[in-house]
């Protein structure tokens, strides 16, 4: 096991608002209800959770945005609290979606003040921007306005941004939000090989495919609390001698879905729609007793498609932080 | 530090320019205001024209262009999403922001010119020979002045998200508190201690002073001392103001929220 560079231990953090014009009322909202885990060097870390879990406070905590409210946080041995200035040139952060670019200026221009504004020596920032852009592919397009980009491009711009200062560690908030499937698997490699190059990486992300082919470890968290930590390969251990049945349908309706909910053996039920298409995801433990059922409830004709799957992260995740959603 | 410095300052002039508003701001709204001043004082002897027309109406593109800019550019970051990048880079957020008021003075200063060159070449206005070691030591000053005061308010918006509020409710009481176009002692008793604690107020009166042609040292005296010592006052309680957002931009975590 690697050196441990960040380490959180029971940290808390709750934001204060006010609400009302004259007579105002204090509303307190526990973002971290006392969270703890630790990374190690050169690990790619992923932080998964539904919306509101707390994974964007926890970035921000760690990136020295913010103050916790209780329990405590180091970086590469240093408090980002106090030390927040040592913190900083070590570390550096994307955040998801279009915005946190300068759209008025060229991807270059981006580059060169931000490669200022953390202390890039001038003899080594033009090389430094070049390869960057290389990096993400954008090299064509160094001088043209950032306005003028897609929005998978604006992403690849950010990415070169967040490794202007070569940090140490990087930190993702959703950074795949919103790409198309080619731009999300370049975005990918791109990790991965920074990764290889000994860049500690935490991450958060909805996509579970994308946690489970990226992450050494993985930790879930919802409302606020650390539901587990682990590696992806066994946290799916985890749902040994469960089966997914997946299942296309060209019609059903609230009735027959939740009446296959309540199938004895089934565990839990998702249904995606997908134009004409309905696909749902069963987890059971006995799939040959569940079968012949979804066929008494389901008229046969109606079912395009049915098969029976291994688990996947997502199932891991549905199970331990959806689970009551049956 | 330094190079974060200027490059903020000529990122900022490239951001700001590329703005309409702000090219309105900067070339167009100049001529209205000293159009504005001249039918004010249009009659009066050259003199008082000079110090109230064309210091008047310049002082008050420069007062838009800096309200405009440097005051409401934490608000327009926030909207970008840079803020929090800015806030957290390794050079201080202090040099960031000087940087940034640094650059749009330029633009006020331009946006002075203009006014000037407008009411010398259409109303042929009669230019003072002033003394120059007078004149440009007391713009010197003026200018740091005006740099302080621009980073208080962005300080204060740096915590606000009612930026575009303030702005507009700032801009006009500033011409009038500060005596741009009439002198502070016209307006009522209980305003005038608001007018005297405010640097733009000594800016203005030290620039009058300094145009006139016999103007001395100890003429100057009284509105440089005050100006310096206000200067000095708001660099003072700036940096602890500054100790104070920062901390305080950290607990509240709304740098992103617009």
């Amino acid at each position: 096991m690697g050196e441990t560079v960040i380490m959180v231990s029971n940290v808390r953090r709750v934001y204060k608002t006010e609400v009302g014009l004259f007579k105002k009322t204090k509303k307190e909202v526990e973002a971290l209800k006392g969270i703890s885990f630790s990374i190690n060097r050169g690990e790619i870390f992923g932080l998964l959770g539904p919306n509101g879990a707390g994974k964007t406070t926890m970035i921000k905590l760690l990136t020295t945005m913010l103050i916790p409210d209780g329990g405590t946080i180091s970086i590469m041995g240093m408090d980002p609290v106090t030390q927040h200035r040592k913190v900083r040139p070590h570390i550096n952060f994307i955040l998801g979606g279009e915005r946190n670019l300068y759209w008025r200026l060229s991807a270059y221009d981006n580059l060169a003040y931000f490669a200022d504004l953390y202390k890039v020596p001038r003899v080594e920032q033009k090389n430094r921007i070049l390869e960057l852009l290389e990096l993400v592919g954008l090299e064509d397009v160094a001088h043209q306005r950032v306005e003028t980009f897609s929005k998978g491009m604006k992403q690849r711009l950010q990415i070169a941004r967040g490794l202007i200062n070569r940090p140490d560690i990087l930190f993702l908030d959703e950074p795949s939000i919103g790409l198309d499937p080619v731009s999300a698997r370049r975005l990918r490699d791109i990790l991965l090989k920074l990764n290889e190059q000994g860049t500690t990486i935490l991450l958060t992300t909805h996509y579970m495919y994308e946690a489970d082919e990226l992450c050494d470890r993985i930790a879930f968290i919802d409302k606020g609390q650390l539901i587990t930590v682990d590696t992806p390969e066994n946290m799916k251990r985890q749902t040994a001698g469960l089966s997914i049945i997946e299942c296309k349908l060209t019609e059903v309706d609230a009735g027959k879905m939740e009446a296959l909910s309540r199938l004895p053996h089934v565990r839990h039920v998702k249904q995606e729609q997908d134009d004409m298409i309905t696909t749902i995801r069963l987890q059971t433990e006995m799939p040959q007793a569940v079968i012949p059922a979804i066929y008494q409830l389901v008229d046969e004709t109606n079912i395009s498609d049915l098969a029976i799957m291994q688990p996947t992260l997502e199932d891991v995740y549905v199970q331990l932080v959806g689970g009551h959603a049956k | 530090m330094m190079r974060a410095f200027m490059h903020t300052a000529k990122v900022q002039m490239g951001l700001s320019i590329a703005r309409p508003m702000f090219k309105f701001v900067i070339v167009v709204n100049p001529l209205f205001l000293a159009t504005l001043a001249f039918f004010i004082y249009g009659g009066s002897s050259p003199e008082r024209v000079f110090q109230y027309v064309v210091l008047g109406s310049g002082f008050m593109a420069l007062w838009s262009s800096i309200v405009y800019s440097s005051a409401s550019e934490v608000q327009r970051e926030r909207f970008y999403g840079t803020l929090e990048l800015l806030f957290v880079a390794p050079v201080s957020f202090a040099a960031i922001l000087i940087g940034k008021i640094v650059g749009n003075m330029i633009w006020g200063l331009i946006s002075m010119v203009i006014a000037f060159l407008y009411l010398v070449l259409f109303f042929r206005i009669e230019v003072p020979a002033v003394q120059p070691m007078l004149f440009f030591g007391s713009f010197a000053l003026v200018l740091i002045a005006i740099s302080v005061f621009s980073f208080f308010l962005a300080l204060a918006f740096t915590l606000s998200r009612q930026t575009n509020a303030l702005m507009n409710f700032i801009e006009y009481p500033i011409y009038l508190v500060c005596g741009f176009l009439f002198p502070i002692t016209i307006l009522p008793d209980w305003v005038k201690p608001i007018s005297y604690l405010l640097p733009p107020t000594w800016a203005i009166e030290l620039l009058r002073r300094a145009t006139d042609e016999n103007a001395t040292w100890s003429q100057l005296a009284l509105p440089f001392s005050f100006l310096l010592g206000l200067v000095l006052v708001y660099i003072g309680f700036g940096y602890v103001c500054y100790r104070a957002v920062e901390h305080k931009a950290r607990i509240n975590g709304k740098l992103g929220v617009y």
